[in-house]
């Protein structure tokens, strides 16, 4: 049985804009496997968060090939997408996107809403280290505590794969670390695939596979002999 | 301050919804009150100096004359050899018998006689120079001079004619010819415009009313008659079937109809104008002259209009300024929003040292924007629909109008209000909302607070559902939002309310009055008659003042009614009805459906009906005492009748007439199913000079049938109006929640909800809210109108009943969420085209 996940094949992601033609993605190919940690490197403008949005079904591809456990994810329509999201994936954001009227556990339970099988809640509060918190609201807590929160919520539906895009990024150090770290214990425990999108190159050292790209090219994709602890890595 | 203009006016595209809404309040708003005013200008423009021009009266009056003392027998015996010469011999009986009780002490039914002879009198214009003698000094003291104007009415086939004898001398109530010519021969007839446009008669073409064949030859007002109430029997005038016509003096003595006199008065001096109670007032103690109950109805004919013109120009005032009230509750929810999206901007703009003024300035789009367009939108759809609401009015009153005049202050108004009113608040709005530092505008998730409302909300819907409990915290983020929704939900809950009680209401009524009954005509005689019949009702009918009540337990309780205008207490008036055990062609029930009549046993026994025992608070078993004259009567209640108009109380009719003073079978009225009533030509010119009235049941019916399918009309205006704001609101304000909950909307479609399981959760918000509004307004509504009622029932002749049912109240709050699900849907579009990248944004 395959262990690929994700399959790419010459996938390209053109815009059409008043100057011109922008290619986000200009002829990417690779492949994922399954229960690893992926981390796609790449500073602004490389094309990574287009990346995100066509793995994720957030947007098709122009040309190439997308598959998702062998099925052509790049020739869905909307309905289809929204049901492969729904199904598979977990998000995790730079800005955490909780709902500020809906208590922590709420917040959670939004996830967990949308599977026949979710997660425990009070469970993942737990893993996550807020279980005293679930009745507070989300403008109470730390920007490190929302993320766990956002971190909790997208694991609720116990999704195949977790997305998260830039996941550090309004962090600082020491909630950062801890926020990899969390992310590091989920894919363990639940054999999660992960893919995480950042600028930040010290992040590439936690990944089983780096993928590099610039200018929607990829440019580098190489394995990592040895993955590191969260708390570990060199925070740039 | 230019570019910050200019960027929120390039906003504008992207608020299409918002602004659309703004515009459509102050549109409606301002046409409204465009249209209105402009049809109340023509008919005003015209009214006072139509007044002037056709010297319509100012008052009509009676004459004092005291039929005890002012005549002598040899004044009779002269009046009887020449104006009275060609009585009718039952009449002459009548005038023998005045004539005889002359100088006598005590007249038997002295009052019942007198009005007699003083019918029979004017009918034959006996009292010419009784009259004289009595209005000369009066017009001298009060400088008015007078005309003794008389006039028929005749009822053929469903329509009435009222026939007035053109004279051309005339000084008083001048006809005003509007095309055609005044009748010159015997047998021309002038016409009113509306009733020839209703019923197709041009000039020059033969009428015919009764057997008798008519000319047409003019179209005419009678100015008297601004509001056309011709006959008390048909109080709600009908263009199709109600016409005046003018002819000669030779046709109107051979036209064939129940003769009505009236003195109409006009004051020499054109200014002088004094309403009817300050006349009647000046009158009070005169010995002369005296104002009755004609007088008020007279005037009411001519003065409707000036008060219908008052109150309406009110009414569109108002108007306005509610709609415009409506229109600054969704400004502000759309500046507020609209300052929250970009307070990061504007934390930008400030710690760059713009001032708070030039920013709040910027948020005036909106008003200026919605003012420009919708008054200027609002005046021509006005100006347009003036025309049609001019002829509403000329439905109802019939006089000639003015042309449309172009009023700049309207077109002033219907801009400057909106703008100047919306701008200032709008501004006012803005400047609070901007008072923050620019620091915290500029720190993230400034806007996480949660407020206690929400907390609370969260609390108590613990227990419930996921999807539910998110509902309810979204719409408690805006505590704004919630109450505009909710305000709108519960007025326009009153209004549905309002519409399903009042549809039946009156048909309800007249249901429960007309049902039951088999006359055709009720038929009422000059004097009294005497017999018995087997196929009509013969009732001797005569008023009396109610006194006292007294219950089962011997309390008295007196009855007292207070006038509408003053705090007098006047003496409460009913017809007493004296029946043979039971009328044949009326029937009489109470509440449960029993027959009444075979509880009518004792000479002292009465039913009354509804209308009564409400206004005097009376029961079954209660005993009433009445006065007539000196004499005092007692009965009692033995059942009550479930009809609410009209006074009813039936009492035996033997007893009654020979208390009276009358022998066992007198009747002086009669219910007859005998067609040959419905038309006067059907009738011999001895019958026709017996009778005082003849009221066709059929044609009240359908006359008040027609008036409440009219006023039904209008109703419906009313609720499709509110249901239009109800929807302007609702959907600007679904809008702006999809606009608010962008990003959450987003998340959720990234998460993987579908389009369909979004909306349900974001749109639906308020559905709860809605449902507690309208049923909340419906006991408010039950309540407002009982009031509203009581009040009616206490100057006018009838009782109401409010009757609200389940089913009713269910198809209102029906109505009201069809409403809301369309705006919901509409919004749907909106919320479907968010995108997914939203979500993925940084802040």
């Amino acid at each position: 049985m395959s262990n690929i996940i994700y399959s790419l094949k010459s996938v390209k992601k053109t815009y059409k804009s008043g100057s011109g033609i922008t290619h986000a993605l200009d002829g990417v190919s690779f492949d994922i496997q399954k229960g690893e940690v992926i981390v796609i490197l790449g500073p602004s403008g490389s094309g990574k968060s287009t990346m995100l949005n066509i793995l994720s079904g957030i947007d098709v591809p122009t040309s190439g090939k997308v598959k998702y456990l062998d099925k052509e994810i790049g020739k869905y329509n909307d309905k289809e997408l929204t049901s492969y999201r729904k199904e598979n994936l977990g998000f995790i954001f730079q800005s955490y996107n909780l709902i500020p009227n809906l208590t922590i556990y709420e917040n959670v339970e939004l996830g967990a809403y949308l599977s026949e099988a979710p997660l425990n809640i009070d469970e993942l509060l737990k893993i996550v280290g807020l279980e005293d918190m679930k009745n507070k609201f989300p403008y109470q807590l730390s920007g490190g505590q929302m993320q766990r929160v956002a971190i909790a919520r997208a694991v609720a539906k116990n999704p195949k794969v977790l997305f998260c895009d830039e996941p550090t990024g309004a962090l600082d150090e020491k909630m950062g670390k801890q926020t990899l770290k969390l992310i590091q214990d989920i894919n363990k425990k639940y054999g999660t695939t992960v893919i995480i999108v950042t600028h930040n190159p010290s992040i590439a050292n936690l990944g089983n596979m780096v993928i590099k790209m610039n200018s929607g090219k990829v440019t580098d994709i190489h394995r990592n002999d040895e993955i590191m602890n969260a708390e570990d890595i060199r925070w740039a | 301050m230019g570019l910050l203009f200019l960027n929120a006016l390039k906003g504008l595209r992207k608020k299409k919804v918002q602004m659309i809404g703004i515009i459509l309040c102050i549109v409606l708003a301002t046409g409204i009150y465009t249209a209105m005013s402009s049809a109340l200008d023509r008919m005003e423009d015209r009214y006072h100096n139509y007044l002037r021009e056709q010297n319509v009266e100012d008052f009509a009056f009676v004459p004092k004359i005291d039929y005890s003392k002012d005549y002598t027998k040899e004044e009779i015996e002269e009046l009887k050899q020449n104006e009275l010469k060609d009585l009718p011999s039952d009449q002459m009986n009548i005038v023998n018998t005045y004539q005889m009780t002359i100088g006598s002490e005590n007249v038997p039914n002295a009052d019942m006689l007198y009005s007699y002879i003083d019918y029979i009198f004017n009918l034959k214009l006996a009292n010419q120079k009784k009259l004289e003698e009595k209005i000369g000094p009066a017009t001298l003291k009060y400088d008015f001079s007078y005309y003794t104007e008389v006039a028929k009415v005749d009822s053929e086939d469903k329509k009435l004619y009222k026939a007035i004898p053109y004279d051309k001398d005339r000084k008083i109530n001048i006809p005003y010819l509007i095309e055609g010519k005044m009748p010159e021969e015997d047998n021309e007839i002038t016409v009113l415009p509306s009733f020839a446009k209703h019923n197709n008669i041009n000039i020059g073409d033969n009428y015919k009313i009764g057997d008798n064949e008519y000319k047409v030859v003019g179209y005419a007002y009678s100015p008297e008659h601004i509001l056309p109430m011709i006959s008390v029997n048909s109080p709600i005038f009908s263009e199709k079937n109600h016409n005046i016509s003018y002819m000669t003096k030779n046709t109107y003595d051979s036209f064939i109809g129940i003769e009505e006199t009236a003195y109409v008065a006009a004051f020499n001096d054109k200014d002088k104008t004094l309403d009817i109670e300050t006349i009647s007032d000046m009158l009070k103690n005169d010995e002369n002259i005296a104002i009755d109950m004609m007088s008020f109805m007279r005037i009411g004919r001519v003065n409707t209009l000036d008060l219908e013109i008052v109150t309406d120009r009110i009414f569109a005032k108002y108007f306005m300024y509610l709609l415009l009230a409506i229109s600054v509750f969704v400004i502000i929810v759309v500046t507020k929003k609209r300052i929250e999206d970009e307070k990061l901007q504007i934390g930008v703009l400030k710690a760059l040292g713009y001032k708070r003024v030039k920013i709040a300035v910027s948020y005036l789009v909106y008003p200026i924007f919605g003012s420009l367009i919708g008054g200027l939108v609002g005046f021509v759809l006005g100006a347009f629909a003036s025309g049609y609401l001019s002829n509403i009015y000329l439905s109802y009153f019939n006089m000639p109008i003015a042309g449309y005049r172009f009023n700049l202050t309207y077109l002033a108004e219907d801009i400057l209000v909106p703008l100047i009113v919306l701008s200032v608040l709008s501004f006012v709005i803005a400047m609070f909302m901007l008072r923050k530092k620019p620091l915290k505008l500029l720190k993230e998730g400034s806007n996480l607070k949660v407020n206690f409302f929400s907390k609370l909300v969260t609390l108590i819907t613990k227990k419930l559902p996921f999807k539910t409990r998110f509902r309810y915290s979204l719409a408690s983020r805006s505590l704004g939002k919630l109450i505009i929704v909710t305000l709108t939900s519960f007025c326009t809950g009153l209004l549905i309310v309002l519409i399903l009680i009042g549809i039946n209401m009156f048909s309800s009524m007249l249901d429960k009055t007309f049902d039951g009954m088999k006359l055709k005509s009720q038929v009422t005689y000059i004097g009294s008659m005497s017999g018995t019949s087997d196929t009509e009702d013969y009732i001797y009918a005569t008023s009396m003042v109610v006194k006292e009540v007294i219950d089962k337990d011997g309390k008295a309780s007196k009855v007292e009614r207070k006038s509408e205008d003053s705090d007098k207490v006047e003496d409460y008036t009913i017809n007493v009805n004296g029946i043979d055990n039971e009328l044949k062609l009326l029937e009489s029930k109470d509440e449960n459906g029993n027959n009444n009549y075979p509880k009518l046993i004792n000479d002292n026994d009465t039913i009354i009906n509804q209308n009564i025992a409400k206004i005097i608070n009376a029961n079954v078993g209660d005993t009433l005492v009445l006065k007539n004259g000196d004499k005092e009567f007692r009965y009692n209640i033995v059942a009550i009748d479930n009809s609410f108009m009209g006074s009813l109380m039936y009492v035996k009719r033997a007893p009654l007439a020979l208390e009276l003073e009358n022998d066992e079978l007198a009747y002086n009225t009669k219910f007859t199913d005998d067609n040959k009533y419905s038309s006067m030509s059907n009738l011999s010119k001895e019958e026709t000079e017996k009778i005082a009235n003849i009221l066709s049941i059929e044609d009240l019916r359908e006359n008040l049938e027609n008036q409440m399918s009219s006023s039904s009309g209008a109703i419906y205006v009313v609720i499709l109006f509110a249901a239009i704001m109800a929807f302007v609101i609702i959907l600007v304000i679904a809008n702006i929640v999809v606009e608010e909950n962008k990003k959450t909307i987003s998340l959720m479609k990234v998460m993987g909800y579908n389009d369909s399981n979004i909306s349900s959760i974001v749109l639906n918000i308020y559905t709860p809210f809605i449902i507690i509004a309208y049923l909340l307004s419906i006991p408010v509504m039950k309540r407002l109108l009982e009031f509203i009622v009581s009040k009616l029932t206490n100057s006018m002749d009838f009782a109401i009943p409010i009757e609200f049912s389940f089913i009713k109240a269910l198809i209102g709050l029906i109505a009201l969420l069809i409403s809301y699900f369309i705006a919901i849907f509409i919004s749907r579009k909106t919320l479907n085209k968010v995108p997914l990248s939203v979500a993925l944004k940084r802040e």
